[in-house]
């Protein structure tokens, strides 16, 4: 699949955002309105039309996103959890993705989140793309993002508690495909 | 959650113009931003450092030594400096911590913690109801909670709201600011059976805790377990004790850690350990083997004691104890006779709350101990030589208190006119007060970190506690308490926090260790003290907190003690002390100054001044025919550690551990699941058979049975102990006559039988 | 940095109080996986009430000299560093697991979900430090020394007499003599049956024969030989159950419960 450079930024903003806490559906609606036809995003759409009719949808959507992402009956979106020797925060996939972000001469905003979750790795990559920086997005796309998100990605789909979340799940795959292609495609 | 720097997009124009335009990263949705490195920032975080901070697992406090790697924690050593966790007498000794200490790594770093302040979606609550939390701003939070408590307040009544935690002075500045009597804390299921004998006796005032083992010749315990808890002073100082040579004698019905180390090993009857002391007593008194010196220098009451002891026979006691007299009249002689000779006792060993008894054999331990004078002398349990510092009120005064109504939930004003105006409360007569309206309703709370599983009949706790209309729980973990909430609020994990504590459990001379942040907040988490003060403002109380800081307290109190939080802060080994030589106390806090044998405090309160033979509350009966035991393994704190999976992983669950003649009789084999039942309540857990156990008794181990679905180790690994032990009414309370309120943890028989 | 000559490691067993600061520090430090352990607690119940007896004893490799995991190796994985430690090099070793059957303490395990053997390797790189091994850093109670072999050896006698002194009639060190001699000496109250210790452990026949036949990669592959392996192996271990089983059949009450 062909991607400007432009839709990638978008795209990986708006998977991280996604992610980083419980949406707010009005606003992913009227955002969602101008791209109706956009193939990674019909399951987002029809899930959003759906939901926006649904009684007590934000309640409802805060407390899918506080167990899948917050309470331990959910997924562990960290990379340390995926990758590091056992399934504990701040491990070494923390240190080395850290070392990745001060190596390109960045660092995580302040933040209540820490550098391997996934909200702030997919951020760096839209970063990285709207510096342009083109082989260090490729790069860091292999030696991290890869490596964990599309599981972690299966993972929620799987979870009991995902509903609304199927939809971005599917879009986080789809979207991580064609990803794969370019990124790795590049090396 | 993060706000654009030096974006303004509106977060609903974004994904309009970011689609339709095609324009680049704004930030709409709560997307995390990256800021530009400096240029003098290293590629990394300094790669190597040690972080002084202190343990918080358990009282002891042991100053630790954090290694830092990368901005992450990898290991906790103890501080070689430290009197709790090094030996100060012996610098090439090195520091020590115990496994829990060892292992707290994997509890600050536990997927499981609270992330960020929640709000419960499901009013219903109960054991097994999805709180259905959200997350929500910590401003919300505050609102929230403020809104919440105050609602109550406003149509029940100050009283109506309790501060449910280990006391803390910022909760009992709010406490007591909106002018409520309900302070109630755990103490009485662990150590004020012991502590209103040594206030009535000796020190008018707190239980010491630092004991002269290691220089002990003759230890004498009654279900003292210093090896087996795992208290790293403790352990390190009766080991040294062994290797000296020291005789240790072991009374408990279980053969403990430290029991299987002593040279004899009595296993007791339940509850009669008062007998055995007594008989002791009688002795020491009868053939005149006390410590003269000590005994007319420094103590008062002896001819009563005298009097007193007379029928207390070893004949008498071998009835009652099933030790042969004369086995009880020599390790008497043994006892008067070795020096120094001591009775170390702690918290919730047989002198803790267990029984109805207790308190009197707390009574008889301390007699025997200023007979044979090893009370504040080597070998002895020496008074806390912790440095004066000021507290909260005396460095930030706070304006006048309203006058709160003297009667409390817990009927503690009733029952404890030694404790008057304390915040110990009652665990085990809560339930009773909030679930009978009695003296009037209580209908919200803050919680600290207490868990419903460490109340006595806990499955009752828990009903009262979700019967209130608005509760505010404090946590670091998902737990059980946590589930009943309306709020949830997050701490940070003591490793991530700045302190001081001056050394509780080995006080020889005044010193006081730091601890600075070991890593950067892993969370979105304010301190308890913030929290209390962003509440207290929030709820109208603010005028009570103002100017009320955190670190100027610090300050404050080490100044009164000649050094500052800055020379704190930046000490080589993160220590500050006073090293000074121990000379023993002549004088002591009690109305003669004299230690009291013939309790002059105790008679005035309506207590008996001597601690005449009583028995147990409760027998094993027909019904219930044995003994009940609670056990503390070194690998577990409490409640606290089992989701710890380094701890889990070496002691993963309960049993019921019995005698393997008592599963033989009851046609239960080893791992076999069984009931164990008490009149109030029934568990489930596999059987566990041994030879180191009196048959008649059945032992569980205190810390499982969770039911937090949100603690994923911990969750249904084995059951709570605290589902048997029967709550009371203030009745039943009051009838017990016990100056330290206990709350009988273990006076009760229960009945086993295969699942 | 030279590690000393002839280091040992004393543990004085009748102190040991079970906590498992050095099994969980060792692990932590390691990255073991879950399950597997490198050194563990083993407690040992004996008697019955009230007579009872328990002992909880620290149980890990105790570095052999004349050690039946190496010269069980067929590749030469399992083998002695140049001051006396056997550590297993993953490179070289095929997963056989002939050295945990022919472990005489059952102080080897393998790790199946990473396909490594785990043993302890007296903490060899903080030696080369000029570090104690960690479980003697580490260790509450402080019954763990690291030192010469003749100072441990006059540490543990020590010991001894004020065991004797106490009253114990038959207390040992253990490890002076066994093997060749251990790099893991012990202070035991009793004999080493009480404590489910073999006594005077001796390699098994077959297996010194087993080690003295030139055996290469090369020789296993071919089919022939594997057979013979196989059937050696099966009396290695039939032998090696009959040496380590007591004499008089006794086992013990709840064996290797750590609790």
């Amino acid at each position: 699949m062909e991607l400007s450079p432009e839709s990638r930024i978008l795209y990986y903003t708006l998977l991280s955002g996604l992610l980083a806490d419980a949406v707010d559906l009005s606003a992913l609606s009227s955002g969602l309105s101008v791209r109706r036809d956009d193939p990674l995003l019909q399951s987002l759409v029809k899930m959003t039309d759906e939901w926006v009719e649904r009684e007590e949808a934000e309640t409802r959507l805060r407390q899918e996103y506080a167990n899948l992402f917050l309470l331990p009956g959910g997924v562990k979106p960290y990379e340390s959890v995926y990758r590091g020797s056992e399934p504990m925060l701040m491990q070494q996939p923390w240190v080395d993705v850290k070392r990745f972000y001060r190596r390109c001469g960045w660092h995580l905003d302040e933040s209540a989140l820490p550098e391997d979750h996934v909200s702030v790795e997919l951020s760096f990559m839209a970063h990285l793309l709207s510096d342009g920086e083109h082989d260090e997005s490729s790069e860091f796309f292999h030696q991290h993002l890869n490596q964990w998100i599309p599981q972690l990605l299966r993972d929620i789909a799987e979870n009991r508690y995902a509903d609304f979340y199927q939809s971005v799940t599917d879009y986080g795959l789809a979207f991580l495909c064609a990803e794969t292609e370019i990124c790795e495609g590049k090396k | 959650m993060n706000e654009p720097g030096g974006y303004n997009i509106k977060r609903r124009d974004f994904l309009r113009l970011a689609l339709g335009t095609g324009l680049a990263v704004g930030t709409g949705l709560p997307v995390p931003t990256f800021a530009k490195a400096e240029e003098t920032e290293g590629l990394v975080e300094d790669s190597d450092e040690v972080v002084p901070t202190f343990c918080s697992v358990c009282s002891g406090g042991c100053a630790m030594q954090a290694y830092v790697d990368h901005g992450r924690l990898v290991h906790l050593a103890g501080n070689p400096h430290d009197l709790a966790a090094g030996d100060p007498f012996d610098p090439d000794a090195g520091g020590r911590l115990c496994v829990k200490g060892y292992t707290a790594v994997k509890t600050l770093y536990d997927p499981d913690r609270v992330k960020y302040p929640m709000k419960r979606t499901n009013p219903n609550k109960g054991m097994g109801e999805d709180p259905g939390f959200v997350k929500i701003s910590w401003e919300e939070a505050i609102d929230l909670a403020a809104e919440g408590l105050n609602d109550v307040i406003d149509q029940y009544g100050p009283e109506s709201f309790l501060v449910l935690n280990r006391s803390h002075p910022h909760s009992v500045r709010l406490g007591r600011a909106i002018g409520t009597p309900n302070f109630v804390a755990h103490q009485s299921t662990c150590f004020t059976t012991q502590e209103a004998v040594w206030r009535a006796m000796v020190t008018g005032g707190p239980k010491p805790w630092t004991y002269d083992v290691e220089n002990c010749r003759y230890i004498l315990s009654f279900g003292w377990d210093g090896l087996g808890k795992g208290k790293n002073m403790q352990v390190r100082n009766t080991t040294r004790a062994l290797e000296r040579g020291a005789k240790l004698v072991v009374l408990d019905p279980y053969k403990s850690v430290t029991a299987s180390k002593a040279h004899e090993w009595l296993p007791i009857e339940p509850g009669t350990d008062l007998a055995f002391c007594l008989a002791m007593i009688h002795v020491i008194m009868k053939e005149e083997l006390y410590n003269r010196d000590f005994v007319n220098n420094y103590t008062q009451g002896v001819r009563e004691l005298d009097d007193f002891a007379a029928e207390y026979t070893p004949e008498w006691a071998a009835e009652i104890t099933g030790i042969p007299a004369e086995t009880i009249t020599r390790i008497a002689r043994e006892f008067a006779d070795t020096e120094p000779a001591h009775i170390p006792s702690h918290k919730r060993d047989a002198a803790g709350p267990n029984y109805a008894n207790s308190w009197k054999l707390a009574q008889a331990q301390l007699v025997l101990n200023a007979l044979v004078g090893t009370i504040d002398r080597p070998g002895g349990t020496i008074l806390s030589r912790n440095p004066s510092m000021p507290g909260l009120d005396e460095v930030f005064p706070p304006p006048e208190y309203p006058e709160a109504r003297p009667e409390r939930i817990d009927a503690f004003d009733r029952d404890n006119p030694l404790y008057a105006g304390s915040i110990r409360g009652n665990f085990a007569t809560l339930a009773h007060g909030i679930l009978n309206e009695d003296p009037y309703p209580l209908k919200a709370a803050l919680v600290r970190r207490y868990n419903t599983l460490s109340f006595p009949n806990a499955v009752k706790m828990t009903e009262a506690l979700a019967s209130l209309d608005f509760m505010v729980c404090c946590e670091i973990y998902p737990s059980e308490m946590a589930q009943l909430a309306d709020v949830v609020l997050p701490e940070p994990h003591w490793l991530e926090i700045s302190g001081l504590s001056a050394r509780g459990y080995h006080s020889m001379y005044p010193q006081i260790a730091v601890r600075l942040p070991t890593v950067d907040s892993l969370h979105d988490t304010r301190g308890f003290g913030t929290i209390v003060t962003q509440l207290a403002e929030a709820m109208g109380y603010g005028e009570y907190f103002e100017g009320v800081s955190g670190d100027e307290f610090n300050d404050a109190q080490l100044r009164a003690v000649g050094t500052s939080w800055e020379e704190l802060a930046g000490s080589p080994h993160g220590i500050w002390e006073d090293k000074q030589p121990l000379e023993p106390r002549t004088e002591f806090n009690t109305p003669s100054g004299k230690i009291e044998l013939y309790s002059t405090v105790l008679e005035e309160a309506g207590f008996d001044p001597l601690p005449h033979w009583a028995p147990r509350r409760e027998e094993p009966s027909d019904e219930y025919p044995y003994h009940f035991l609670i056990g503390r393994p070194a690998m577990h704190k409490m409640t606290q550690t089992q989701n710890n999976p380094l701890l889990m992983e070496v002691y993963p669950e309960n049993h019921a551990t019995m005698n393997v003649k008592l599963g033989e009789e009851l046609g239960i084999r080893d791992g076999d699941e069984v009931y164990v039942e008490s009149r109030v309540g029934r568990i489930k857990l596999k059987a566990r058979l041994i030879e180191g156990i009196r048959p008649d008794c059945v032992q569980v181990v205190h810390g499982f049975g969770h039911w937090s679905r949100d603690l994923s180790l911990a969750h249904q690994a084995g059951a709570n102990d605290g589902d048997l032990i029967p709550d009371m009414t203030f009745e039943e309370m009051a009838e017990l006559g016990d100056p330290g309120v206990g709350a009988c943890m273990t006076d009760f028989g229960v009945k086993v039988y295969k699942a | 940095m030279a590690i000393m000559n002839d280091p040992v490691m004393l543990v004085d067993q009748s102190l040991c109080v079970g906590c498992e600061a050095c099994t969980t520090a060792c692990k932590a430090v390691y990255g073991v996986s879950e399950g597997i352990f490198r050194t563990k607690i083993d407690r040992k119940d004996v008697g019955s009430f009230p007579e009872v007896n328990i002992s909880y004893n620290k149980r890990a490799c105790v570095h052999c000299k004349e050690a039946a995991c190496v010269m069980a190796c067929p590749t030469g994985a399992c083998q002695k560093t140049s001051e006396g430690f056997t550590v297993v090099d993953d490179r070289l070793c095929i997963t056989c697991n002939y050295c945990v059957a022919n472990c005489m303490y059952g102080a080897i395990e393998y790790d199946r979900s990473k396909r490594t053997i785990e043993k302890c390797t007296f903490c060899l790189s903080r030696l080369r430090e000029g570090l104690q091994p960690l479980c003697v850093e580490v260790c509450t109670s402080r019954v763990i020394s690291f030192g010469e072999r003749s100072e441990m050896l006059t540490r543990a006698g020590g010991r001894l007499e004020e065991l004797r002194r106490q009253g114990y009639e038959d207390p040992c060190i253990y490890g002076e003599e066994e093997m060749g001699g251990l790099r893991v000496l012990s202070v035991l109250t009793e004999g080493p049956k009480a404590y489910g210790l073999p006594k005077d452990p001796q390699i098994p026949l077959g297996l010194r024969v087993w080690n003295a036949v030139p055996l290469t990669p090369a020789v296993l592959i071919a089919g022939g030989v594997v057979l013979g392996a196989n059937y050696l192996h099966t009396r290695f271990i039939q032998r090696k159950k009959e040496l380590a089983h007591q004499p008089d059949g006794e086992t013990d009450e709840n064996g290797g419960d750590a609790s």
